[in-house]
């Protein structure tokens, strides 16, 4: 995949991260995504800014490269970028980041899925979140607004 | 006197813990540190120590969380900075250990975009970030509650500077900090809020006065040499 300086622009990477893609790639860097994350980024950067390209490529590449940054994420996001992977990426399935998160996201992970998500997924979070920690699902009730927190409430009652 | 603080089993909205109304300036600089100290009642849970708050941009969650992570393998306290929901974290290779007194120093530099921690005096663990909170202080928060659970153990003091401890010049601040001096005499004039927690709930440094939610005990404070 051909990664450019306007490219880095337009999707709105960090200052820091423009300097440094200027200076050591004035031309753009061609690799596949796996190589870009690994490879490419400075080791210094790589935990954090090798997740941020994987979740931009995966909400706005076609094809095979955001196909496959799509995995990648899935495989190596913390919960706090699962849900956003769940909440805002639109052009490929997030079933499996959904999954995933269900399995490792704490509670106020969970709880953004609750609060954003769509109906379907809103309930597959709230039923993660009653497994690991009830208390914090009946407590949820207090932050959220009216039509999730009878959505809760139903989770709650088991309906 | 210190604050002992209880989760409640049935719902998380009533964990106990202090909250103040308005926030010190912990954003006004490019630098922020926070030393605590407390005791966690088991290496089990997650629990929360202090939550610094900003108001929300793009309706999404702008903090800085202090968390002693008995859940995570390892046992270590995590300090995130949490930019519009996603989170950014450093882990203490040391871990906590249960019903012990501990001194947690965190530190935010903006300049190199890098957070640190240090647990006990240790050397500091450094992790590189690409973004801090964004908007504007909005509270302060020791303890937890709904999905940052409460501790289920002890703080007592919480302080806040407007520096990097974590670098070099500040090595015997740290020190001092560690042997259990009070923050009162470390660095005043980077002090930008304290609370002793020994004889009420007031901020002495900023003005920032905390209020008790669902009724944290009163307990004996851990050794302060002031």
């Amino acid at each position: 995949m051909k990664i450019t300086l306007e490219l880095l622009k337009e999707w709105n990477a960090c200052e820091r991260a423009l300097t440094w893609f200027a200076r050591d790639y004035p031309d753009g860097v061609d690799a596949p995504v796996q190589e870009l994350c690994d490879k490419v980024i400075p080791a210094d950067w790589r935990k954090y800014d090798s997740l941020w390209l994987l979740h931009e490529v995966a909400a706005r590449v076609d094809g095979k490269d955001g196909d496959e940054a799509m995995a990648l994420l899935v495989e190596r996001a913390d919960g706090s970028r699962l849900a956003k992977a769940v909440l805002e990426i639109e052009k490929r399935d997030t079933s499996a980041a959904l999954t995933r998160l269900l399995q490792v996201g704490d509670a106020a992970n969970l709880a953004q899925v609750i609060e954003r998500g769509t109906d379907a997924q809103a309930v597959q979070a709230a039923e993660a979140l009653k497994a690991v920690d009830p208390a914090a699902l009946k407590g949820s009730e207090s932050v959220l607004t009216g039509a999730r927190a009878a959505l809760v409430q139903e989770v709650q009652r088991g309906i | 006197m210190a604050y002992r603080f209880q989760r409640d089993l049935e719902d998380s909205s009533l964990d106990s813990y202090l909250q103040s109304a308005t926030a010190p300036p912990f954003h006004a600089t490019d630098y922020l540190s926070i030393v605590a100290r407390f005791r966690a009642g088991n290496a089990v849970d997650n629990h929360t120590l202090v939550t610094l708050r900003l108001t929300d941009t793009n309706t999404k969650q702008n903090l800085y969380l202090l968390r002693a992570c008995g859940g995570l393998s390892g046992d270590p306290i995590r300090f995130a900075a949490f930019y519009e929901g996603t989170e950014y974290y450093v882990q203490s290779t040391a871990a906590f250990s249960a019903n012990t007194w501990h001194t947690v120093i965190a530190t935010a530099n903006n300049t190199d975009r890098k957070l640190n921690i240090s647990l006990d005096g240790g050397t500091f663990v450094t992790q590189t970030i690409a973004k801090l909170p964004n908007g504007t202080p909005w509270f302060v928060q020791i303890s937890g509650l709904v999905y940052y659970r409460a501790i289920s153990g002890s703080m007592a003091e919480l302080a806040l500077y407007n520096c990097d401890l974590s670098a070099s010049a500040y090595a015997d601040d740290v020190a001092s900090l560690v042997k259990g001096f009070s923050p009162a005499r470390v660095r005043p004039p980077n002090l930008i809020a304290y609370w002793p927690l020994v004889r009420g709930l007031q901020d002495v440094r900023g003005g920032c006065t905390l209020a008790a939610y669902n009724n944290p005990d009163v307990v004996e404070h851990c050794r302060v040499i002031s």
